[in-house]
């Protein structure tokens, strides 16, 4: 029903019709719902007008289908330090992931992640509109899960199955890890580090790696004092990426002591990125983490 | 401790015991001070002791221990020391030249105004390039809210002095908040907490090196105004009757506020109350003497502060308590106490 009436407005050229468009989305919403939750398989045409409210919907969502198909991604993916599209997101058009916005672009497909734009997602839903959720990618089975999940919600599963192939066949290529596992530690803004069921920690352990939180035997990212930093030693540091700006969270990074200890032991950088959110351009971070164990 | 300050100590005791009260204070203080001192410089996350410090000097371990002394609890503790001994004496100084008893460097805006400067300097990237720059703007912050308390304090009322001190507060406490706003950086708007509540985590040397000269020469010009305060307890024109030169005392105030407040700040953020609470702890236990309270004030200040950053370390370990959260809890219902007595005319 949502189709159907933004074919009409399609059609028609003034603000006029274009009002009266939206109020028959409102007035057929309601109908439109029962329609909306029914299963992803049993919409026969491909969605062409997508709107991803999620900066890891963004990126896979540009990774799998064309990009006319996508009527808007987050600004997010603009932003080169958490998306590893960044590039291609600026040639499309982005929302802030208010709801306004995103019913004025007439989506026949919303894409959202579990833990973001909660308010715009139960907006969408009361209002008929497809959304399709997704679960942050902690680790490697997250991110094919995620990625036949999107190729079913788009109507791309030879896609899918490709990109899940291709995950596949760089895992395959990995060296076994051989003796030690050597302790690998981000240091990032306000001394934060990862823990396990981080997908950084995921990668890190295919690559052979030992997350400095895992030793320590903490989930998720957190806080840790420079003190400890200085007597864990772990083998790799990776200091996070420079800031546009000052700020006393990003100066932890020029304190001396960490200096030194970053004079000797190995520094590599593994922009955050390509860990934020899992897809094809995370193999990136492996890659370099591998690179690293090779030259540790 | 309301009582003592209701009833003053010295009064009663003869000259002789006032002065070996005072010296027993002095001896006292600066034995806590040590103490406070060495385990500030034992206790941290790493675990590394003291012990482990001096038991292998040989083996790598120590190396580390060493590294860990030197530029992360080294430095942490001396701020404390510096920043401490500035807010007691700054405190002490400024309520015996204002004669009001609730002038302190936190309740008049002088700190706001030193922090603004400070986050000026440091999120403009100015301080990047010119490391000068951080304690220069503090101190020049400082130095404008020590000049428009100097103009509006004139008619010595504690209600307009407070007052001022509000509106100094609040109108540098929004501007820091603006300018942390306006920065690229995504971490530095969070930044406001530390900037109002004071942290000395994880500070250097380097941060050591751009305070220390201003502070020292700060405060040494607020030490140097101790004889002359004392003569300003018997009046305005008594103090100039005793050959006080008031102009030149209102400069050596207003210089070394400035330079110590605003050096201690540009480091450390706004850390309240350590000024108010201090001197009015320990005068009566130095006779009522500026001559003598001021010395003692920094004691008890730099005890104070690295006590609390103990304290923050011990309480919250993982995500440490900011210093301000610490020294107002203490200082401001003891401020609260102040006022009340004050409304009923019985400021000590």
């Amino acid at each position: 029903m949502i189709d159907s009436s933004a074919g009409a407005a399609h059609s028609g050229s003034g603000t006029v019709k274009r009002l009266v468009a939206c109020a028959a989305i409102l007035l057929l919403a309601g109908a439109a719902t029962a329609e909306a939750d029914g299963s992803v398989h049993q919409s026969q045409r491909k969605p062409q007008h997508i709107v991803s409210l999620n900066l890891c919907t963004d990126q896979l969502l540009m990774q799998m289908v064309d990009p006319e198909r996508i009527s808007a991604i987050t600004f997010l993916a603009r932003d080169p330090r958490t998306s590893a599209m960044a590039g291609e997101a600026r040639r499309l058009p982005v929302t802030s992931g208010v709801a306004e916005e995103v019913i004025a672009l007439r989506p026949d497909l919303v894409l959202a992640g579990t833990f973001s734009t909660r308010q715009t997602v139960s907006i969408l839903r009361r209002l008929g509109y497809r959304v399709v959720e997704f679960e942050p990618e902690t680790d490697i089975a997250a991110i094919r899960q995620n990625m036949r999940t999107m190729a079913a919600a788009v109507g791309e599963p030879e896609r899918g199955e490709a990109m899940v192939a291709a995950v596949d066949r760089r895992l395959a290529h990995v060296p076994p890890p051989s003796g030690r596992r050597p302790v690998y530690a981000d240091y990032d803004a306000n001394g934060f580090t990862s823990g396990s069921g981080t997908l950084r920690a995921a990668i890190a352990e295919v690559a052979g790696f030992q997350m400095l939180g895992e030793r320590l035997g903490f989930a998720g990212p957190r806080q840790i004092p420079l003190e400890q930093m200085l007597v864990e030693q772990p083998d790799i540091i990776d200091p996070g990426e420079a800031y546009a700006g000052p700020a006393l969270a990003t100066q932890i990074v020029h304190h001396p002591a960490l200096r030194r200890l970053m004079r000797e032991q190995k520094v590599i950088d593994v922009p955050s990125a390509y860990t934020t959110c899992g897809n094809l351009r995370s193999l990136r971070a492996l890659d370099i983490l591998l690179q690293a164990r090779r030259e540790l | 401790m309301a009582r003592e300050s209701d009833r003053p100590g010295g009064r009663s005791a003869g000259p002789r015991g006032r002065y070996s009260r005072a010296a027993l204070t002095f001896t006292a203080l600066s034995v806590l001070v040590a103490i406070a001192f060495v385990l500030s410089l034992s206790i941290g996350p790493a675990a590394a002791g003291l012990g482990a410090l001096f038991g292998q000097l040989t083996g790598g371990e120590a190396d580390i221990a060493i590294l860990i002394m030197r530029e992360i609890r080294l430095p942490r503790a001396l701020l404390a020391l510096m920043i401490g001994a500035t807010l007691g004496v700054s405190g002490a100084a400024l309520q015996g030249f204002l004669r009001n008893p609730l002038a302190e460097p936190g309740v008049i805006g002088v700190s706001a105004s030193a922090a603004l400067g400070a986050v000026l300097a440091i999120y403009s990237g100015l301080s990047a390039s010119v490391p000068l720059a951080l304690p220069a703007l503090a101190i020049g912050g400082a130095l404008v809210a020590v000049a428009i308390l100097q103009v509006l304090s004139g008619g010595r009322s504690t209600l307009t002095l407070i007052l001022a001190g509000v509106a100094i507060s609040s109108i540098a406490g929004a501007l820091t908040s603006l300018a942390l706003n306006l920065s690229p950086n995504p971490f530095a708007a969070q930044e406001i907490i530390i900037w109002m509540l004071g942290s000395i985590t994880d500070r250097s040397m380097v941060h050591v090196a751009l305070a220390a000269p201003f502070i020292v020469v700060g405060v040494a010009m607020l030490l140097a105004t101790a004889h002359r305060l004392e003569a300003l307890t018997l009046g305005e024109e008594a103090a100039i009757g005793m050959g006080v030169d008031l102009k030149r005392l209102r400069l050596l105030i207003v210089l070394g506020t400035a330079l110590s407040v605003g050096a201690a700040t540009a480091v450390s953020g706004v850390i309240g109350f350590v000024g108010l609470v201090v001197p009015h702890l320990l005068r009566p236990l130095v006779g009522h003497r500026p001559a003598l309270l001021l010395p003692v004030s920094g004691l008890g200040g730099a005890l104070l502060l690295l006590v609390a950053d103990i304290l923050v370390r011990l309480v919250t370990p993982g995500s440490e308590l900011k210093l301000g959260v610490l020294t107002a809890l203490v200082g401001a219902p003891f401020f609260l106490w102040l006022v009340i007595a004050s409304r009923e005319g019985g400021v000590p």
